[in-house]
């Protein structure tokens, strides 16, 4: 796959998440640590949207907390149309399933499961699928990413960059509207991350907004729109193309 | 399949030897409590059977020869259905090896007969000079139809023809009884054996509830009749009284069996903790994708009834085919119906209730606090955590500054004891219960030997010769006191009699017995005058509240009496029953309804006590009755008391084979544990081989730590042990045996040594896999 320059197609003006004035703060031992301090930002629908900063900025803490997969000690989120705050742990998962496709720095795959099978796992978890379509859907997503011919591989047998394709086919299978990745190509070599990364670029132009969590300047300069952290602040962010401002 | 489900199943396979080793665990809980739930349910349906359809008299009289129409005079009696009268002789049948009691029993029409009924499996049934076999006369050695066998009564010696073969329910195996049976026609044996009558009346009742009545007022009508009863038994157990005992074995085995599969739930608990701590990774991200609680917790649940229907499927196989053997040990031990074994749906269900049911809602709980972690929880520290809390660095310190003397490689294993608290203390608490088992058992072996081995101390004699019917002492005294290396005899009769408190043995000897040891520890010794008065043993005045002085009633199934209490003696004879009644000779004859100078035993004792010597005076006063109308048992006091402890030989091993399928289990919990250990320090061993550490050092640590909590498992099994053994010991007084608590110090030294062993050799697997854990795996990231 080629490098690809962020697409110029003109940003929604449709919003995807609003996070308000969103603080975290953890406590151990009589000392309290303060990760996120009144975060407050929009992410349009069909974006590329970056989350940088440098190692202990938060910004995992922040994609946590829209993701529903942590709780902020203050702040809301409406992700989706969905104020996440007010779901329980079951309706959190059930909504992500069918909402969300989280790719991990880690890839996460589930190594006792082939490829077709991590993704096939995903549609049974988000239900949506009907059991009789759910192979040739799971084989469908693969064939995205260029994975069909590794279907039958266990993770053990696939390269990092492999299996990070898998990954995102999972997390495509439910065809949900956004896409979460926490440094998707933390774990690749540059030239996979780069192919990882124009992976991911495509699926905006396919109607997917992508959100993602990268330390990686080159890479978060090639969102169309971002947020800089920087000790649990957002010290700038801007999208490219100007359709609103983040607000600090 | 459903990807979930493949993952369930393929989660727990993919460690194969922590899975053969659950699957197994589970299944030796399901083994032991089918098999021993089989052979009891089996036993017990068999023994009523038996008992209803084998045609057992309901009471039976044994009496000296006699032309009178017994069957006749008894037919007339009340309550008496049907009555028949036979022959038994007892012979002595020459074999290769040398001789076996064959009791003979002739028979006045083999037709119709009502009592008894065998089945002919071949031959034909006996004419003149001919005689039919039991079946399981060929295990003394074998024979066909046709052959000649040579037996021996008195002086003479007959040889008669096998006409053909039989096989009588109820007519236990000579294996077990010592003696073999055939039939002949009761005219034959009359003739060829020189018997003036019959000396066997059968009875069978109308009311079979008021037969002990019945019983009483036959003897006395016999007794009218000038027929002299040598012996009666009333009720139609096959078992003779034993069917109590091998049910309380099956009691015993069964509550052991419990235990064995209590451990069982222990042990899938520590796998089932380790499985879903492993999977933390797994399962946040499984809940992040979209799983909910319900689904993670089924998930896991699956893999549980996994182990659970693999284990149960073993067990079943296994526990079928011990049940089996067991049936057939005790069946063949009472000449039950071997074949009449039956598996039914409740055994099946049983089984899967103890091997999936059981599991399943053990592990509900531990999967649950498992699976609840959050997502972020899971996915915040990547890989499995070495598990430092502040309790354990506790733990820690104080093994630092209790064994800082030991080489590092110990303490560190040492400290790593606590790391999982959960763990640890499930692994301690399989170890201690296999430690305590062993404790139970070993204290019950050394308290049962302090009874056994001094039943027969209250007896001078090296020689015992128990007749099969009371005769009088004047016709084989003489005989045996002429026998080369006797130097004294003395009559002996004993009686088993009914009790409040249990089944005792009147013991008749005479007033100046040399052969008896006169332990006299209250009261007075017995009188030549005596009327009505007893001496009871130490153990029958501690079970019955009795004193000097006292009066009680006993019975036989035919008589019975009051009489008075004048000592109390040391005798420690019927220890699992309800001791000795020491009476003279002539009182215990006159209870009995029989002549003054009859005697049941004779007490020998020899010139030399060499046990060389006294085994061949007992072959000689064998063979000198055996060549007179007196036929005996002779046996030597060594053999007395090895037959006594012989028959709770079996008991011990039946014991010792639980204890070694707890301690089984318990290792299988502690390897399991340690397993875990070295997969969760995997970057700690990978640090410790980068910084200069062998495989042999890294190995001593995961070793010290298995001991260590071998060690620490044996403390608890010693504060738990002890009172346990105490309880087992009255528990088992109960039921079979009455012993006094002895406890030996060394049990527990022998219970260390024990459970160290089974430390050891559980660590062995994790050990080496420990030393070969390769540098660049451990510090790579997965």
């Amino acid at each position: 796959m080629q490098l690809m320059e962020a697409p110029t197609m003109a940003p929604s003006t449709e919003t995807l998440v609003d996070a308000e004035a969103l603080t975290k703060v953890i406590g151990s031992n009589g000392t309290t640590t303060t990760i996120l301090d009144g975060v407050t930002f929009s992410v349009p629908t069909r974006s590329l949207f970056a989350i940088n900063g440098p190692s202990g900025s938060g910004k995992s803490t922040l994609l946590n907390i829209l993701t529903g997969i942590d709780q902020p000690t203050s702040g809301r989120v409406v992700f989706a149309g969905y104020e996440i705050g007010d779901m329980s742990e079951n309706q959190l998962a059930r909504w992500r399933g069918r909402n969300v496709g989280i790719v991990f720095q880690f890839f996460q795959l589930l190594p006792t499961l082939t490829a077709k099978e991590n993704v096939e796992l995903a549609l049974e978890l988000g239900g949506a699928i009907p059991r009789g379509h759910r192979r040739e859907r799971g084989l469908a997503s693969l064939d995205e990413v260029g994975m069909a011919d590794f279907a039958n591989r266990l993770p053990s047998q696939l390269s990092g960059g492999q299996q990070q394709r898998v990954a995102i086919a999972r997390a495509l299978s439910n065809d949900p509207p956004v896409l979460v990745a926490d440094e998707p190509t933390g774990n690749l070599d540059s030239k996979t991350a780069h192919q990882i990364f124009d992976l991911l670029q495509e699926l905006t132009a396919r109607g997917k907004s992508v959100l993602y969590v990268t330390h990686d300047r080159e890479l978060a300069a090639r969102a169309t729109g971002r947020i800089d952290l920087l000790d649990g602040h957002v010290v700038s962010g801007a999208q490219t193309g100007q359709a609103g401002e983040a607000r600090s | 399949m459903s990807p979930l489900t493949k993952k369930a199943i393929r989660d727990v396979t993919r460690r194969r030897l922590r899975t053969t080793l659950t699957v197994l665990g589970i299944a030796i809980g399901v083994t032991g409590l089918t098999a021993i739930s089989m052979a009891s349910g089996q036993f017990t349906t068999g023994l009523k059977s038996l008992n209803d359809g084998s045609g057992q008299p309901d009471i039976q009289f044994v009496t000296a020869p006699t032309t009178a129409d017994l069957a006749g005079i008894l037919s007339r009696q009340p309550n008496v259905k049907a009555a028949e009268t036979e022959t038994l002789v007892s012979t002595r049948w020459a074999i290769p090896s040398g001789h076996e009691p064959l009791s003979i029993l002739g028979i006045g029409t083999f037709q119709d007969r009502a009592f008894q009924q065998f089945s002919l499996t071949a031959g034909a049934l006996p004419g003149p000079g001919e005689i039919l076999m039991e079946n399981s006369d060929r295990s003394v050695t074998p024979f066909k139809v046709g052959d000649d066998i040579e037996v021996q009564i008195g002086t003479s010696s007959r040889h008669l023809r096998v006409s053909g073969i039989s096989h009588t329910p109820a007519v236990a195996s000579p294996t077990f009884t010592g003696r073999a049976s055939g039939y002949m026609r009761e005219s034959d044996v009359r003739s060829t054996f020189d018997v003036a009558g019959s000396n066997i009346a059968l009875v069978r009742l109308s009311d079979y509830g008021a037969r002990t009545a019945t019983a009483s007022q036959l003897a006395q009508t016999l007794a009218s009749n000038n027929v002299v009863v040598l012996q009666s038994a009333v009720g139609r157990d096959v078992s003779g009284g034993s069917s109590g005992t091998i049910t309380g074995i099956f009691t015993i085995m069964q509550a052991l069996s419990v235990v064995a599969l209590l451990l069982t739930i222990f042990l899938l608990l520590s796998t089932v903790t380790t499985l879903v701590r492993e999977q933390v990774p797994v399962i946040g991200t499984m809940k992040a994708i979209g799983a909910r609680t319900g689904q993670v917790l089924r998930n896991y649940l699956t893999g549980v009834a996994f182990y659970g229907i693999l284990g149960t499927a073993l067990g079943l196989i296994l526990g079928v085919a011990l049940g089996d053997l067991l049936y057939r040990y005790f069946a063949a031990n009472l000449g039950m119906d071997e074949s009449m074994l039956q598996i039914g749906p409740s055994l099946v269900i049983t089984g899967v209730i103890v091997g999936i049911v059981v599991p399943l809602a053990a592990a509900i709980l531990p999967v649950l606090m498992g699976t609840r972690v959050t997502v972020r929880q899971a996915l915040a520290g990547y890989g499995l955590s070495s598990g430092d809390t502040r309790r354990g660095r506790r733990w820690g310190a104080l093994m630092g500054a209790m064994f800082g003397f030991m080489p590092e490689a110990m303490q560190l294993g040492l400290r790593s004891i606590f790391r999982r608290r959960t763990r640890a203390a499930l692994t301690v608490a399989a170890l201690a219960i296999s430690g305590a088992a062993f404790l139970a058992v070993q204290t019950t072996t050394t308290s049962w030997n302090a009874v056994l081995n001094n039943v027969f101390t209250s007896y001078n004699a090296d020689v015992f010769a128990r007749f099969d019917n009371p005769l009088p002492y004047s016709s084989v005294q003489p005989l045996v006191a002429g026998v080369q290396g006797v130097t004294q005899t003395e009559p002996l009769s004993q009686t088993g009699v009914k009790t409040s408190w249990g089944n005792a043995v009147l013991t008749g000897v005479v007033p100046n017995a040399a052969l008896y040891h006169r332990n006299v520890v209250s009261g007075q010794w017995l009188n030549s005058s005596d009327q009505g008065t007893v001496l009871i043993s130490q153990d029958a005045a501690q079970r019955s509240g009795l004193h000097v002085g006292d009066s009680f009633d006993f019975h036989t199934d035919l008589y019975s009496a009051r009489w008075r209490i004048v000592g109390i003696v040391k005798d420690l004879d019927n220890p699992a029953g309800g001791g000795v009644l020491l009476t003279t000779l002539a009182q215990a004859n006159a209870f009995n309804h029989l002549p003054e100078d009859y005697v049941q035993s004779l007490m020998i004792r020899s010139s030399s006590s060499s046990q060389a010597d006294i085994d061949a005076l007992a072959r000689r006063v064998d063979e000198t009755l055996g060549g007179s109308a007196a036929q005996a048992t002779v046996t030597t006091s060594s053999q007395e008391l090895q037959r006594s402890q012989g028959t709770f030989l079996i008991l011990y091993a039946l014991f010792y084979s639980v204890v070694a399928i707890i301690a089984l289990v318990g290792g299988i919990g502690l390897f399991n544990a340690l397993a875990m250990g070295v997969l969760e320090r995997r970057r700690e061993i990978g640090i410790l081989r980068s910084m200069g550490a062998t495989g042999r050092r890294v190995a001593q640590v995961f070793w010290t730590e298995g001991v260590g909590l071998g060690v620490v498992s044996w403390v608890i099994a010693v504060i738990v042990g002890i009172p346990l053994a105490y309880g087992f010991v009255q528990l088992l007084g109960a039921v079979l045996l009455n012993s006094p608590f002895v406890f030996n110090p060394i049990s527990m030294l022998a219970m260390l040594v024990f459970i160290v062993a089974v430390a050891s050799v559980a660590t062995i697997g994790p050990v080496w896999t420990a030393s070969r854990v390769r540098i660049a795996d451990t510090l790579r990231y997965e």
